[in-house]
């Protein structure tokens, strides 16, 4: 056994509790997102994955024979959701002038209502729905706090104004266009529920 | 001369991109907003470059910081058929200076699937 394959054989061993040596043809098991990303994105030869709705299915290449095998993995998917909002301070950070064009910092307050509103969506809709479709968190004109979910099926800007309850939205999906506001604090169901 | 002058269809408009505007690989929906000059309350809206009068490198070379910005552009006709008002308004120093009007989150969203990439960040 190379040392590459040692390298992975104890990750694996790490993060998932999976050895290297039981050469598993299918294997079930429970990991959080983020721990699941890392080791695929650390060992790219080792791993082709892809996601299929709530479940991620990876082939898994045995280096010495050459077997083809597979583990069938059960993913948090709220764990993918947190990355998201960790990575959306970014936001937070932003000074006066941001832009080199004199756009004002961001208000801590709006991204608290956005992200208040997105984990109330998420528990309430898109979870039961489609676990997987989490969106990204950027800034948005004047100050204002965008969620963007730009997936193959279904395309879905939210803007969470800067000042006041009122957000707006625009999507496209199978069923076709759909555009308003709400108020994030009483949304309409039914209306995400057509578009997750 | 403001809003006298009807830009054809076919011609390029190119925008200006900031750094700031690119994460997970892309550029994001809050890239394509609309501003109002402080010193004239008739100028406002997404501010554009005429290709008629610019090039996509003077465009970049406007900003302040050249190299944090990328250049894209877009078609006149595809921006009227979104209902957005183009509004060729030079000024002494930019004589391509032209503003696009009504861009909201519906906009936003198909202005994403819209542009063409001119300038790449960097280059």
């Amino acid at each position: 056994m190379n040392t590459i394959v040692r390298t992975y054989e104890k990750e694996i061993e790490e993060n998932v509790g999976w050895s290297y040596r039981q050469r598993p043809t299918i294997e079930k098991m429970h990991v959080g997102y983020s721990s699941w990303q890392r080791i695929i994105s650390r060992n790219p030869r080792l791993f082709h994955s892809y996601i299929i709705r709530s479940e991620e299915k990876t082939y898994y290449q045995d280096f010495i024979t050459g077997r083809l095998s597979h583990a069938v993995i059960s993913i948090n998917y709220a764990d993918k959701l947190e990355d998201e909002i960790n990575k959306s301070k970014y936001i937070l950070r932003l000074k006066n002038n941001w832009d080199d064009e004199g756009a004002k910092k961001y208000d801590r307050q709006t991204w608290e209502k956005a992200i208040k509103f997105l984990r109330d969506l998420y528990s309430k809709v898109i979870e039961r729905k489609d676990p997987n479709l989490i969106p990204k968190i950027y800034h948005g004109p004047d100050q204002s706090i965008d969620l963007f979910w730009d997936y193959e099926e279904m395309n879905l800007l939210i803007n969470v104004a800067f000042r006041g309850e009122k957000a707006t939205f625009s999507a496209e999906n199978a069923n076709g266009n759909l555009n308003g506001e709400f108020d994030l604090s009483n949304f309409n169901r039914a209306v995400f529920d057509f578009l997750f | 001369m403001n809003g006298i002058i009807e830009i054809p269809d076919k011609d390029k408009l190119y925008y200006r991109v900031h750094a700031i505007y690119f994460r997970d690989g892309g550029i994001m929906p809050g890239a394509f907003r609309e501003r109002v000059d402080e010193d004239d309350a008739n100028d406002y809206g997404m501010s554009t470059d005429w290709a008629e009068y610019s090039t996509a490198e003077e465009t970049r070379n406007r900003a302040q910081n050249p190299r944090q910005n990328a250049v894209v552009s877009f078609i006149t006709g595809e921006l009227k058929t979104l209902k957005l008002l183009v509004v060729y308004y030079p000024k002494e120093d930019n004589p391509a200076h032209t503003n696009v009007r009504g861009i909201n989150t519906i906009i936003r969203r198909e202005l994403i699937k819209k542009f063409r990439m001119e300038i790449e960040l960097g280059n």
